[in-house]
């Protein structure tokens, strides 16, 4: 069953004097297993979107499907509790999401809400914190006395240990040094492919879209501007360059030494390639 | 004098592990030094130690050569400006203009001037449109915006940045890194950013590395960030251009500039003619 969005507005406010409306008749579908990158200028409407996937906030107007969910605009919906077992959405302000005494009770808040034995929860949260990058010495200290960079990865293994089959990251790596970034990446892409989930990452970071993701949301002012494959974005369209977003440093690095008189092709995948374009062009008779 | 000297310091959350070890530095007047680190080095323990929202064990913090004390803290908390993480964390208005408002009427602004001053940062931040919006509906990267409006607006004269821009869009942050450089130099203010952002680093004057707890490099970013090798020891990246000056290398290119793209490129063009 389909992720999708049909001809949905979301008015924050609505009838007071603050009245905003935030989503703008959106119509877009997400494909299931892969990683799609949710992109756009601050204010466009990206965690507004993306936190009608679990229902935390409903549609003001249209429809949106989630596996087999369909919610309306204005319906009461039942047994939203079964749909965030399969969506999982981790904040933009993880600290928002921590509660608990311990960080290890934090992680097993959700496995034990999903009915999870204690003996279960409690191994599910150490596979999670395993994952983030997060040894047990942290299991005991308290969620609210670490760094803003290690509160993320605790929301984020809050939400894998929940085991969601559609994993929601609201910018999952602002605020983790380079190499937590790195790590974090790697660590969705594995779940992607080696677990089949199905992953929306809002982010601004545009060399994670280039290296790690397969399709990419472009939002402005509450629209869609476009919503397309990876490679044909940054390669194919003049889109990349109309949404006066930064491109990736290797693009950028490429953009230049091309405007130098370096042929390079579209084709360069990662720094080495870059390195050996430039050397063939250098050392070329 | 310095604004910023920085002596032993050392804290603890809990009285048993120290997150702040020995730190020394000095951030020197009108300078833009950024301070860098992996997640939980103690970076943001250091900011709130300065301003005295944690109180430090052992060794001394001098703010313009003065003793950062209870007697002092009120004199230094005027001179010093700060925008935290979560932005969240200090608004107080229930619209974006009084929550700029406050801080100048905090700073005796004449109720006159005020206005002016309040749409001229809004406009400097791009948030015009939302003086009237309520700021904890606002979007985290509007909400960092209004954060760093309602703090320059007071125009301090050190200014503390905690990764103050990480939820902005790239063009956003650029936007948000000018006002600050434009500030930085017609007022001379000093600025202390803590950041996970390589450009901002590069562009910075001086950068100080913070690993476990403890300073292990302090100097400008030509010399600190061009070693790829320690800085991933570090938990840290290197710069996009070492990596691919590292790359060339191996294969018998070698650059000079490997810390500015700019620069490189042009050395690149030049082997590219010669050849």
């Amino acid at each position: 069953m389909p992720i999708a969005f049909e001809q949905v507005n979301y008015i924050y406010g609505p009838k007071t004097p603050f009245e905003y409306e935030a989503l703008k008749r959106i119509d877009l579908a997400i494909e299931l297993n892969k990683i799609t990158a949710i992109i756009g200028p601050t204010g466009s409407g990206k965690s507004t979107l993306v936190q009608h996937l679990n229902a935390l906030l409903l549609p003001s107007a249209g429809t949106v499907y989630i596996l087999d969910r369909v919610i309306v605009a204005n319906q009461k919906n039942k047994d939203l509790k079964s749909l965030r077992k399969k969506v999982g959405l981790v904040f933009q302000f993880p600290e928002y999401q921590l509660f608990e005494e311990t960080i290890i009770k934090d992680v097993m808040f959700g496995p034990l809400n999903f009915k999870a034995s204690e003996e279960e929860a409690r191994q599910k949260a150490k596979n999670a914190l395993a994952m983030v990058g997060l040894d047990p010495s942290y299991y005991e200290r308290s969620p609210l006395d670490i760094s803003g960079g290690q509160k993320r990865r605790v929301a984020i293994a809050g939400i894998l240990a929940i085991d969601p089959d559609v994993l929601v990251l609201d910018e999952p790596t602002a605020g983790l040094d380079p190499q937590g970034a790195k790590s974090m990446m790697e660590l969705f892409v594995e779940l992607n492919r080696n677990h089949h989930k199905t992953i929306l990452i809002v982010t601004h970071d545009m060399d994670h879209v280039l290296n790690y993701c397969d399709n990419v949301v472009v939002m402005k002012r509450g629209e869609i501007l476009t919503h397309q494959q990876v490679n044909d974005f940054f390669f194919k369209g003049e889109d990349v360059l109309d949404i006066e977003m930064a491109l990736p440093q290797r693009l950028k690095f490429t953009e230049a030494l091309r405007a130098k008189g370096f042929k390079l092709t579209d084709k360069i995948r990662n720094v080495q390639e870059l390195a050996l374009s430039i050397k063939k062009e250098i050392s070329h008779e | 004098m310095n604004p910023i000297e920085i002596k032993n310091l050392n804290f603890s959350y809990d009285q048993t592990q120290d997150v702040v070890k020995d730190v020394s530095f000095v951030v020197k007047k009108g300078s833009y030094t950024t301070l860098i680190g992996h997640n939980g080095s103690g970076k943001s323990t250091i900011a709130k130690l300065i301003i005295g929202l944690l109180e430090k064990e052992k060794g001394s913090i001098l703010i313009d050569g003065e003793e950062l004390s209870l007697e002092t803290i009120e004199g230094i908390r005027r001179k010093i400006g700060i925008v935290f993480q979560n932005p969240d964390n200090q608004f107080i208005g229930a619209t974006v203009r009084d929550d700029i408002a406050f801080g100048l009427e905090n700073h005796q602004v004449e109720p006159s001037e005020m206005d002016v001053i309040i749409e001229n940062y809004a406009k400097e931040v791009g948030m015009s449109e939302y003086l009237d919006h309520e700021p904890t509906r606002l979007s985290g990267g509007q909400k960092q915006r209004v954060a760093i409006a309602g703090i320059l607006s007071m125009k301090p004269e050190i200014l503390i940045l905690d990764e103050a821009t990480s939820m902005l869009d790239p063009e956003g942050k650029e936007d948000i890194n000018n006002l600050v450089k434009q500030l930085h130099k017609e007022n001379n203010m000093t600025i202390l950013s803590i950041t996970h952002d390589v450009e901002e680093v590069l562009k910075s004057d001086h950068v100080i590395v913070m690993y476990e707890g403890r300073i292990v490099k302090d100097g400008p970013p030509s010399e600190v960030m061009k070693n790829e090798e320690e800085l991933v020891r570090l938990k840290l990246a290197a710069p996009y251009s070492v990596r691919l000056a590292n790359e060339l290398k191996k294969l018998g290119i070698s650059v000079k500039q490997e810390w500015d793209m700019e620069g490189m490129v042009d050395e690149l063009c030049q082997l590219l003619l010669n050849k």
